[in-house]
């Protein structure tokens, strides 16, 4: 893997991608708590 | 419409494949987690069967397995298999396994004394948009599906993106960090959609499970390809 390549997306891409799905994957998870206590309103 | 009668038979001829892939590797090469794979994956691809069904025609029992298989269990049964593959303390797998097999069987005794209107059922519109009506208000099933959402979510997409962050430290294998990433990101796409649907929003559900079906099929196949093979010596 070039991790150290020289250009910025070349050394943090990866990290910078997994981050964003891990945001969403916690967004997701906050939602489905929120549905299952009752906080968020479900039909 | 016609667009979204069609996507549950794309997502269908994808996720038969993908079953036979997995099954194949297990046969191949045993392991608890390709087992669970295979069993979440084939429950994928019941529900996406069940769907290109109900487009066209009413049965109680291919909306159950919708339901059942398709809405409430799949995700978590795939994400068992992650856990069979990350957690190096078996006894917690089997627990874990223990725990997920008796929700499982609670949810499906829910889903088979749940009754269901027939009447509030209309062919050609998408049973994601009309299941709220089929089934009886906050019926006690529905109240299970966030639980094994959010079990499945944290252990398949959390997994995923925990092999993908190994993998790039230890800078090896970068096809299984892509395919890592697509298999989180089609995990995501579905969980997206469910909760769309949940919310009241059915329309984006089948786009959703093709989106995954689609990702998560590539990032198996990049996640298990064989290393190129070094190249042979030379002869002088």
């Amino acid at each position: 893997m070039a991790r150290s390549s020289g250009s910025f997306w070349g050394r943090w891409g990866v990290p910078i991608v997994l981050g964003a799905l891990a945001l969403v994957m916690i967004g997701l998870v906050a939602v489905a708590l929120g549905v299952a206590v009752g906080w968020i309103p479900w039909r | 419409m016609f667009v979204q009668q069609i996507l549950p038979f794309l997502s269908t001829a994808v996720m038969a494949p993908f079953v036979v892939a997995v099954a194949r590797r297990y046969l191949e090469r045993r392991g608890a987690h390709l087992l669970l794979w295979g069993i979440g994956l084939a429950m994928f691809g019941l529900g996406s069967f069940a769907e290109a069904y109900l487009a066209l025609a009413w049965n109680p029992w291919i909306f159950r397995i919708w339901y059942l298989f398709g809405a409430a269990l799949n995700a978590a049964w795939l994400g068992q298999g992650t856990v069979y593959l990350l957690v190096r303390r078996r006894a917690v797998a089997h627990a874990l396994l223990v725990v997920l097999a008796l929700g499982s069987l609670f949810a499906a005794y829910l889903m088979l004394t749940t009754p269901l209107d027939p009447a509030a059922y209309t062919p050609g519109r998408p049973i994601s948009e009309q299941y709220r009506e089929i089934m009886p208000p906050r019926a006690p099933v529905r109240m299970t599906t966030p639980f094994f959402n959010i079990y499945g979510l944290l252990t398949l997409v959390g997994g995923a993106l925990y092999s993908a962050y190994l993998l790039w430290r230890r800078q090896t294998f970068p096809n299984r960090v892509l395919g890592n990433v697509l298999i989180a990101a089609g995990a995501l796409a579905v969980a997206a959609a469910s909760t769309l649907t949940r919310l009241g929003l059915g329309q984006f559900l089948y786009l959703g499970e093709l989106a995954a079906a689609t990702l998560m099929f590539a990032g198996f196949l990049l996640a298990t390809q064989r290393p190129a093979a070094a190249p042979a010596p030379q002869r002088p």
